[in-house]
């Protein structure tokens, strides 16, 4: 049975690893509690249903191009809507050079009006987008995952994988990694801030979009998903280690896994509980996370 | 007329939650989002020993404001260790547990159907069922709690929250015990923040955990962070004008279903155009940082 915890702990890990990444670069990049990374989360999904009902005709099921369309639809939008909150909110604040605690606010502000706009034009019920049957489950080494969970394995890595690629081989890539490790100094050499922004914006909400895809055709979806999903990615972050691409990642997978033997032992209502239970403990004993570099005093 | 009462009511609780939020936020400088957590806890435990029947309001009370800052100290404790981002996560994962504690520890709290028939209080042999008559007394304890806050805020102990506020290494230097005041701000809030919560039982005569979500606590830090934080009439002013908002809607002939919709956008609109253009808030005189 631990084996079988374990192994859809790592599924729910994978997944958290998303919403993780796409905190974590926003969060270690530009030092914003990027909040409002729940609202993206959560109207990538609702941008999925309505993109599904434009193009399909009533009654029938969608093929898979239609799927496709409405996916890359649901994602473009979740990503518009995070460069809006970014030109909006977030840029005017950083122009001011407003200290960090106004802009958590701004953000927290940002999420309730976008999700309680979402919980008025569609109702604050959970509901439904399983894009197509799901059957027989797979038997591997004794353990049993659904087709669902297999799925959400493979393209969550896919993601992980192609957005480590991003960051150690593109140019873009450094410029996001030169962003996170000395924001002042990216900006006196002269690099282009506002694009980089930008562009940290967009893979951000790329990334939550894509989780809250993956998320939603499993058990649905209600306005209040991204919250704890966003808190989840947020704690994965500071237990793993901020600015470290496989710190976040071990953190996200720990968190998966006490999340689910919390579930199996206890009951699901529990699991929030138990996000920030591992938080609390984490960062009693490890201050800046459990596979953070140990630095000298003045380099803090 | 009974409407009256009933806005007075709820304003005199949410000064309350709004200045002893604002005693950490504005004056410790540490932004707590598990304000809504302590008045529940206070409104829990004032609840349940009103329903056994064996004690009073004012013991039971009493006994709520002790409760709630010997456990608010847990969360102190944490204080000693975090600041700012760190600070905020752990004050959001207290919040998060209680509410987790509230709807699963059914034995004891009746989980998610909550805690009815909470009597109301006799005063001078007089069981307080008017509108009216509980309003005067609600508005005789706010006030001794508002005054004790007031009180508190004007102190040498105000003072040197704000001096730490302000400057915590200056402070360090003259010798004040910065860890040992962040603790005592944790307990003090949170005890009058229990005193709120006592009033609200006894009010509404019902308690269940969707009163005391995450979300009542940022609906607390919007009142102190819009009104303005640091000085006394700012929380207060952003009690009164985040109280009176979501109430104009009532007017507004929206679908009772939207209503709390309608209101938690109307909080987060508020935040974000005081966030933009007057981070000090309404009457503040300490912008946050």
């Amino acid at each position: 049975m631990a084996a079988q915890i374990i192994a859809n702990g790592v599924v729910t890990g994978c997944v958290f690893a998303l919403v993780a990444l796409a905190f974590g670069i926003v969060y270690g990049g530009l030092r914003i509690l990027h909040i409002a990374l729940g609202a993206s989360y959560t109207a990538a999904a609702y941008f999925y249903q309505i993109a599904r009902s434009l193009v399909t005709q009533p009654g029938r099921e969608p093929n898979a191009v239609q799927i496709l369309m409405s996916i890359s639809f649901a994602l473009f939008g979740a990503v518009v809507l995070s460069l809006l909150i970014e030109a909006a909110i977030y840029r005017p604040l950083y122009n001011r050079n407003a200290p960090p605690l106004v802009t958590f606010l701004a953000s927290l502000g940002a999420y309730l009006v976008t999700v309680n706009m979402i919980g008025l034009l569609f109702g604050d019920e959970t509901k439904m987008l399983s894009p197509f049957e799901m059957t027989s489950p797979f038997h591997l080494a004794g353990l049993v995952l659904s087709q669902m969970q297999a799925l959400q394995i493979y393209l969550s890595l896919a993601l992980v994988a192609s957005f480590f690629l991003l960051l150690q081989k593109t140019s873009l890539g450094r410029n996001i990694r030169a962003l996170s490790d000395n924001p002042v100094l990216y900006g006196v050499f002269g690099y282009d801030m506002p694009r980089t922004r930008l562009m940290v914006f967009s893979f951000s909400a790329l990334l939550a979009g894509s989780a809250s895809l993956l998320k939603a055709a499993d058990v649905g979806t209600n306005p209040q998903v991204g919250l704890s999903a966003v808190l989840s990615g947020a704690v994965a972050v500071m237990i793993g280690a901020v600015n470290s691409f496989w710190g976040v990642l071990a953190g996200a997978l720990l968190l998966g896994i006490a999340q689910n033997a919390v579930i199996y032992y206890f009951s699901a209502e529990w699991s929030d509980a138990a996000t920030f239970a591992v938080l609390i403990v984490v960062l009693a004993f490890r201050r800046d996370g459990l596979f953070a570099p140990t630095l000298r005093a003045e380099e803090r | 007329m009974n409407y009256f009462f009933h806005l007075l009511i709820l304003l005199e609780i949410y000064s309350i939650l709004a200045l002893s939020l604002n005693l950490l936020v504005g004056f410790a400088g540490s932004l707590t989002l598990a304000h809504g957590a302590f008045f529940g806890i206070g409104a829990y435990i004032t609840a349940l020993l009103l329903v056994s029947g064996r004690i009073g309001f004012v013991p039971a009370a009493l006994l709520a404001v002790g409760g709630t800052a010997s456990i608010a100290s847990l969360l102190g404790l944490a204080s000693l260790r975090f600041k700012g981002d760190r600070f905020v996560l752990a004050s959001l994962a207290f919040q998060v547990l209680l509410t987790a504690v509230l709807v699963n520890w059914v034995r004891f709290t009746q989980g998610p159907f909550g805690i009815a028939g909470i009597p109301r209080p006799v005063v001078l042999g007089l069981r307080l069922v008017e509108q009216r008559d509980f309003a005067w007394f609600s508005t005789l304890i706010s006030g001794g709690v508002l005054t004790f806050l007031v009180g508190v805020c004007r102190s040498p102990f105000g003072r040197a929250l704000r001096a730490m506020r302000d400057d915590e290494t200056a402070l360090r230097v003259l010798g004040k015990p910065v860890i040992w005041l962040r603790f005592q701000a944790m307990t003090v809030s949170s005890g009058c923040a229990a005193a709120a919560g006592a009033l609200y039982a006894c009010y509404v005569r019902f308690v269940d955990p969707s009163s005391f979500t995450l979300d009542e606590s940022i609906i607390i830090l919007s009142m102190v962070v819009v009104g303005g934080s640091g000085n006394l009439r700012g929380p207060v002013i952003g009690a009164v004008v985040l109280t009176l908002l979501p109430e104009a809607l009532r007017f507004a002939s929206i679908p009772s279903a939207s209503v709390g919709n309608v209101r938690m956008l109307v909080y987060g609109l508020a935040l974000i155009v005081s966030m933009r253009y007057r981070p000090q808030g309404l009457a503040g005189d300490y912008p946050l940082d």
